[in-house]
């Protein structure tokens, strides 16, 4: 049988390293984007201190670049080293965005971001500001081929299983690439980047205030984060909204599991806003429920229901029946290729093959699997309910909180009173950690949610495995640990010392002095 | 430290700025190369053969069938 510490130390290893890439990810998004809108400012209207702005927020632009750099790389390398089987059955298809991801977008990225810190001086001013452009043009295009890939393991549209190669192949990548999780994902996941960025301007440029340094400075700066903090984050609750509905449309489980949703409700479906989910009793207990929103956000209709956790594993149940006989098809294939009837009954039962191999947990004789058996496997189709119930609702609690927090930034910008108020200055200083907390919470929501599956629907996580030893994984996941921890405190400490040196260690002193 | 009162240490700063950055990506191509070197080693091959896929998903020695890169 499958070495289960294997598939759980997998599966812990990826997440910390995609967790820990994704501290970087967003301040990147962000950020590039931010440097890019200031230098346009300094290009449209020639004054100095958009420049100096260019150049310090991009040189902690540089330090969050560097440390992000490569970490992403350790995620690819596991598919082969950790996840050869997943990466055999499904990599014609998942291989192909992470390849265009490398040599368009990151190469872009890298390219352009070397211009950027050494042409200044090199440029002409137009030149450079194409440059910065290019690198922020380069990071989201990044984010795009990296969440095609990721959406396909959502919703692998535009690919079938080929019988003779033992894996999926690519039908239509068109499907592929315009997948509507994809789309969905995309735009919401850099629009949270963008939200990561005006925080992390708005942070420090507090914090400048606070202390009384570089307040033409800060004050510029936090008028820039400002509007753009709120366009962006209005923006990830909308297309959060959409991430939903499309979801809704092909992972019914995962937005049960989030809603904590045990039996289907009549439409419309209402939201549950708080309560204790009972997983034994099967029940949310204190429940405060907001009508019509769950079937509003799920379906876009009054009349149509959103299935409960029981119905869905009853239907999976069924899947799982019909997976069986497209299991026992796909052995007699194999045996006799030429044999008609097999081809046409496996034909009629692929789209369940993936559910046929939940069973392989409990039994290698698939197509004799009991009723028991198959109940049990039914059930794995249900994710953890309770981390993903609590962790939607800070995410959702943490983007509303932006929304405020942002439109009174915008006002107080309006009516240039940014720095009157300590008290808000303060709440800027200490809403710092909360992007990074909102994108972490997201991805787990996403992550955990689409379990058992490492494609939804298609390839179970158990059976995704190399066939490694277990020791392997463990020391290189300790290894991992080590390192990355050591790069993070890096990290903060060199953010720390060149945030609290201010523009002024890089740039002029007139900067620093409030020089216009 | 604050350079406001010093700008002729500027471009020290910038300097150790670029030392320190350098300094960072060293330690990360060096701590990830020792950790694939330690770990991970010919016998992980990238890819599973077809053969080897199919065993895996479907014969009863499921799972105990090591990668090749042949099929």
């Amino acid at each position: 049988m499958i070495d289960s510490t294997v598939v759980d130390l997998s599966r812990l290893q990826f997440a910390l390293t995609a967790m820990y890439h994704f501290l970087f990810v967003p301040l990147t998004l962000g950020l590039s984007v931010l440097l890019a809108i200031m230098e346009s400012v300094f290009v449209m209207t020639g004054r100095r201190i958009w420049r100096d702005m260019t150049q310090y927020w991009g040189m902690l632009f540089g330090i969050n670049f560097a440390m992000g750099v490569a970490t992403g790389l350790t995620m690819e390398f596991q598919f082969g080293t950790n996840w050869a089987y997943y990466s055999h059955y499904v990599g014609d298809i998942f291989g192909t965005p992470l390849a265009i991801e490398g040599l368009m977008a990151f190469f872009l990225e890298a390219t352009f971001v070397g211009l950027f810190f050494f042409g200044w001086n090199r440029l002409s001013p137009i030149g450079h500001l194409a440059t910065t452009w290019l690198v922020a043009l380069g990071t989201n295009l990044s984010a795009l081929w990296i969440l095609v890939a990721n959406g396909w393991m959502q919703n692998p549209a535009g690919a079938e299983f080929n019988p003779r190669s033992m894996r999926m192949e690519v039908t239509s990548f068109y499907d592929v690439l315009f997948n509507p999780v994809a789309q969905a994902k995309f735009v919401h996941t850099v629009s949270a980047g963008y939200v990561t960025g005006a925080i992390f301007v708005m942070a420090v440029s507090a914090w400048f205030l606070l202390r009384g340094r570089n307040a033409a400075f800060a004050r510029r700066s936090m008028t820039v984060a400002a509007s753009f903090g709120l366009a962006s984050a209005l923006s990830v609750v909308v297309l959060g909204d959409e991430s939903g509905y499309t979801a809704s449309e092909n992972q019914k489980m995962k937005v049960a599991a989030i809603e904590a949703m045990w039996e289907t409700e009549p439409a419309p479906a209402s939201f549950t806003i708080f309560g204790i989910p009972d997983l034994e009793a099967g029940r949310t207990n204190y429940a405060v429920r907001i009508p019509w929103v769950l079937g509003l956000i799920a379906t876009r209709s009054l009349d149509t229901p959103v299935p409960g956790i029981r119905n869905l594993v009853a239907d999976n149940a069924e899947r799982i029946k019909s997976g069986m006989i497209a299991y026992g098809a796909l052995a007699e294939l194999k045996v006799n290729p030429g044999d008609d009837a097999a081809r046409a009954v496996f034909a009629a039962h692929v789209r369940d093959l993936g559910y046929g191999l939940l069973l392989k947990r409990y039994t290698d004789k698939v197509v004799d699997a009991n009723a028991q058996q198959v109940q049990k496997a039914a059930w794995d189709t249900e994710p953890n309910v309770l981390p993903l119930f609590w962790s939607f609702r800070f995410m959702v609690a943490i983007g509303f909180f932006f929304i405020a927090f942002f439109a009174f930034s915008f006002w107080l910008s309006a009516k240039r009173r940014l720095d009157r108020y300590r008290w808000f200055l303060r709440l800027a200083l200490l809403a710092l950690p909360l992007p990074w907390i909102s994108s972490e919470l997201g991805w787990f929501v996403a992550e955990n949610g689409r379990q058992p599956w490492t494609i939804d629907g298609v390839l179970p996580t158990y059976l995704s495995t190399s066939s490694i030893d277990s020791t392997s994984v463990a020391v290189s996941l300790i290894g991992f640990v080590l390192l990355y921890s050591l790069l993070a405190i890096v990290e903060v400490y060199l953010m720390v010392k060149y945030i609290r040196l201010g523009p002024e260690s890089s740039l002029g002193s007139a900067t620093a002095a409030g020089a216009q | 430290m604050d350079f406001r009162s010093s700008p002729s240490r500027m471009p020290n700063s910038r300097a150790q700025y670029w030392r320190e950055i350098s300094a960072v990506l060293a330690l990360k191509a060096f701590g990830l190369a020792l950790i694939y070197l330690l770990c991970f080693g010919p016998s992980n091959s990238i890819e599973p053969s077809t053969v080897a896929m199919f065993r895996h998903l479907m014969s009863p020695a499921a799972g105990d069938t090591p990668e090749t890169t042949h099929d």
